[in-house]
């Protein structure tokens, strides 16, 4: 008994480590991420209306985007292989790496903490927020295709 | 043996008479007094334009600078290459480190010619082979601008290069092939000024062709594959194809200069890499500026990549 025991948790655990694909968790929060960021750049292009409860809503869909946001899982050693555009700099500077998504989660807790009145307000938000998406992808992502 | 005398002496003369014609043929060439009369006074207003569009501080501003440390254009950034390591040099306003006491004339003849106020050849990574296609007025307007940056003492170190590439009076060959003023696309008579000015803008200052068109074996951009995208020539991965055939195909004129003023794509990726500079520097042109590139790259003959697919995952 105690042996099956130990073998199905074995079994799990090794269930659990095959699972867990960090490339794709890191992709599919970048890929939610933009997703936001789009709906607030149709606002401040005027294809829809400013609705201050809704902006408000993905400003904090946004924070919480970034607060789940973890470097060391989501970039563990190892994953710079396969069907990633991950940068190699990002496990040579850990330390920059991890400030520039910090940068990124402080802009979006000062959004929320200060919702945007007006179009223009936002707009102003969006383009601090839309700044730290290149700072980091200028230095921690490769392009290759 | 008088043949065998004749012979060599034949081959001495022809041998020498190819020397003399290739160190006069690699002469650095300047302006022409033409050229230099139509350069005029320039405003520095609209020199600012100029700058921005020309993107003289990604590769001459201190690496790493931000806001307006942009504008301090002490060099020193390290472009590594397949010829070596390029290092831009200072060209703040410093009288001694950089450009300050630099004439109107020598700062076109740099620009247009790729010549020094010395008389040697420039690098072509400094990308005049582009900025040559510019009309004298700008480059006036831009000189006028550039003298009002301050003036950042310290030189940046040399380039690192390699046999033969530390030959530069070896440009000038290079020069002849590939030194123009001509516009890369000839587009037929009745095409919008829209379009013309977009090519004025991508062709000339804003010499996106230097990083998105293939080179050939001599460094020189294939303008058979113009704007089709590159590997990199810094570290790994590509440049993207920006031809109607490219990625950027789906993406209307709205959307390409939407992506230059704010950094997003259409389905809300960002700008990255060296592009990020790129684009900051967009953003500062006016949105008639950034919507004349959008037409302009629409209406590029198009083509397949110019790099290889990317490989299956491993």
């Amino acid at each position: 008994m105690r042996k099956l025991v130990l073998a199905i948790s074995m079994l799990a655990f090794a269930g659990s480590v095959a699972v867990a694909d960090p490339i794709q968790d890191r992709q599919a929060l970048m890929k939610e991420r933009g997703k936001l960021a789009g709906q607030l750049s149709k606002v401040v292009k005027g294809e829809e209306d400013f609705d201050a409860a809704a902006v408000l809503a993905t400003l904090k869909a946004l924070q919480a985007n970034a607060e789940k946001f973890d470097a060391e899982k989501l970039f563990p050693a190892g994953s710079d292989k396969g069907d990633t555009t991950a940068a190699p700099k990002i496990w040579e500077d850990m330390a920059g790496f991890k400030a520039a998504e910090d940068k990124f989660l402080a802009d979006a807790k000062a959004a929320v903490a200060s919702p945007p009145a007006d179009a223009d307000a936002l707009k102003a938000q969006l383009n601090t927020l839309g700044g730290d998406c290149g700072t980091c992808h200028q230095t921690y992502r490769i392009k290759k295709s | 043996m008088a043949w065998l005398r004749k012979l060599v002496g034949a081959v001495i003369v022809l041998g020498g008479a190819g020397a003399v014609a290739g160190w006069v043929l690699s002469a650095p060439v300047r302006l022409d007094a033409g050229t230099i009369a139509r350069l005029g006074p320039g405003d520095a207003a609209r020199g600012k334009r100029i700058f921005y569009a020309g993107g003289c501080t990604s590769c001459h501003a201190k690496p790493g600078a931000q806001g307006d440390a942009r504008l301090e254009l002490a060099g020193g950034l390290e472009l590594k290459t397949p010829f070596g390591t390029f290092v831009p040099p200072n060209i703040s306003q410093d009288r001694k480190d950089g450009i300050g006491a630099w004439s109107e004339e020598d700062f076109a003849n740099a620009m247009l010619k790729g010549v020094s106020p010395s008389g040697e050849h420039f690098y072509p990574a400094f990308p005049y082979a582009s900025y040559a296609r510019m009309k004298p007025a700008d480059i006036a307007d831009l000189y006028a601008f550039m003298k009002t940056l301050p003036a950042v003492v310290g030189k940046a170190p040399d380039h690192k290069l390699s046999f033969p590439f530390t030959i530069r009076r070896g440009i000038g060959l290079w020069k002849l092939l590939y030194l123009s003023p001509d516009p890369v696309i000839a587009l037929p008579g009745g095409t919008p000024d829209k379009v013309l000015a977009g090519r004025y803008l991508v062709e000339g200052p804003g010499h996106c062709g230097e990083c998105h068109t293939p080179r050939d074996f001599a460094g020189g951009v294939k303008k058979s594959e113009w704007l089709a995208g590159a590997v990199a020539a810094e570290g790994s991965g590509v440049v993207p194809n920006i031809t109607p055939q490219g990625g950027t195909k789906d993406w209307s004129e709205a959307d390409i200069a939407n992506y230059l003023e704010t950094g997003f794509t259409p389905d809300f990726d960002s700008v990255g890499g060296a592009m990020v500079d790129v684009q900051r520097n967009m953003a500062q042109l006016t949105a008639d500026d950034r919507a004349a590139i959008a037409a302009y790259l629409k209406a590029v003959p198009p083509h397949p990549n110019g790099y290889p697919a990317r490989k299956p995952a491993s």
